[in-house]
């Protein structure tokens, strides 16, 4: 039986080649001659040093804060973040007496000559810039007459007198060497589960 | 040249960039306080600490002592009948929740093991008439 033709020859196998590499090679020169190899690079560098960043983008804040809890109370509706010493910081929703931060002191700190009560006010306050609640503790600096420097009243979960376990009308010295109320500071205990 | 300057642009970026998430890993994320703790510390932590430890002497301390409370009948009575847990408003259910963290957790080794845990319906026998 005679051999099978083969269907082409070694020189069709050749020209065939030589056709896909020019065009392998034309293609190839275009696609260099028009875009960067940096251009890429730094593009691809650009897009991968973007992405960590998106979620802290304002859009992406505002279509959190949408989805987050809203306010519980008018005092956190109206509460802002920025000013410590100011009465509608987020943090004194159940503050009340003079604040430490103006008196001196900070906002967990007490003034000179002043001492920490061991005993605390403990509310929860919602705070605006995550949207979320936590424990604070009102622990009243003790030692010196009253400081008289922005005297404020939360009352978020404040109690009549008659409930004085959770009235926060009450002087929190008890526990320090002295009864003299000066001011209140606001530490945060946690987050309000 | 035009890549170089896109190179620059992106080299800015990211070195913006590390510090920011840096920033992020560094600022530990604050873990939710459970909800009997959270309640222990609006209604009782004020005076008993906030570890349950506030006055020696003045005031009594909690961590490691009180289990010892509730391994008897009239500790038990006890602690239903103080005024701060007599006259919750919370309901029955979270109330038992905040006594069990407080003899469970704050009690540590002063709970015997075998230490039954408070119950609502427990709770709601015990204060049906001073409520």
């Amino acid at each position: 039986m005679p051999p099978t033709r083969p269907l082409q020859t070694r020189g069709g196998q050749a020209r065939a080649g030589r056709t896909i590499d020019r065009l392998s090679e034309r293609a190839t020169r275009l696609l260099a001659g028009r875009t960067s190899r940096r251009g890429l690079l730094a593009r691809l560098g650009a897009w991968s040093a973007m992405a960590p960043v998106l979620p802290i983008l304002p859009v992406r804040r505002a279509l959190a804060a949408d989805a987050a809890a809203r306010p519980p109370t008018p005092f956190a509706a109206a509460a802002q973040a920025g000013d410590d010493t100011k009465c509608n910081y987020w943090r004194y929703c159940a503050l009340d007496g003079y604040l430490c931060s103006a008196c001196g002191g900070g906002v967990h700190s007490c003034p000179p000559g002043t001492e920490a009560s061991p005993t605390s006010w403990i509310g929860t306050c919602f705070n605006p810039i995550d949207s979320r609640s936590y424990l604070v503790a009102y622990r009243d600096c003790c030692g010196q007459d009253a400081c008289g420097q922005m005297n404020c009243l939360g009352t978020d979960g404040d109690t009549p007198a008659y409930r004085p376990q959770s009235n926060n009308d009450i002087i929190w010295c008890y526990g320090a060497k002295s009864l003299m109320y000066n001011c209140s500071t606001a530490a945060i205990v946690g987050l309000a589960g | 040249m035009p890549g170089s300057a896109g190179l620059r642009r992106a080299a800015i970026l990211l070195a913006a960039t590390i510090p920011l998430c840096a920033a992020g890993a560094a600022d530990a994320e604050p873990q939710p306080i459970g909800a009997a703790q959270s309640a222990y510390l609006m209604r009782c932590g004020g005076c008993h600490g906030i570890e349950g430890v506030s006055v020696p002497g003045l005031i009594p301390t909690l961590r490691g002592r009180v289990g010892a409370l509730a391994g008897t009948a009239k500790g038990r009575d006890y602690m239903l009948h103080l005024p701060n847990v007599a006259m919750s408003r919370l309901d029955d259910a979270t109330l038992a929740s905040v006594l069990n963290f407080v003899v469970f957790g704050l009690g540590g080794a002063s709970t015997a093991p075998g230490t039954p845990p408070f119950t609502a319906h427990q709770v709601h026998a015990a204060l049906r008439d001073s409520r």
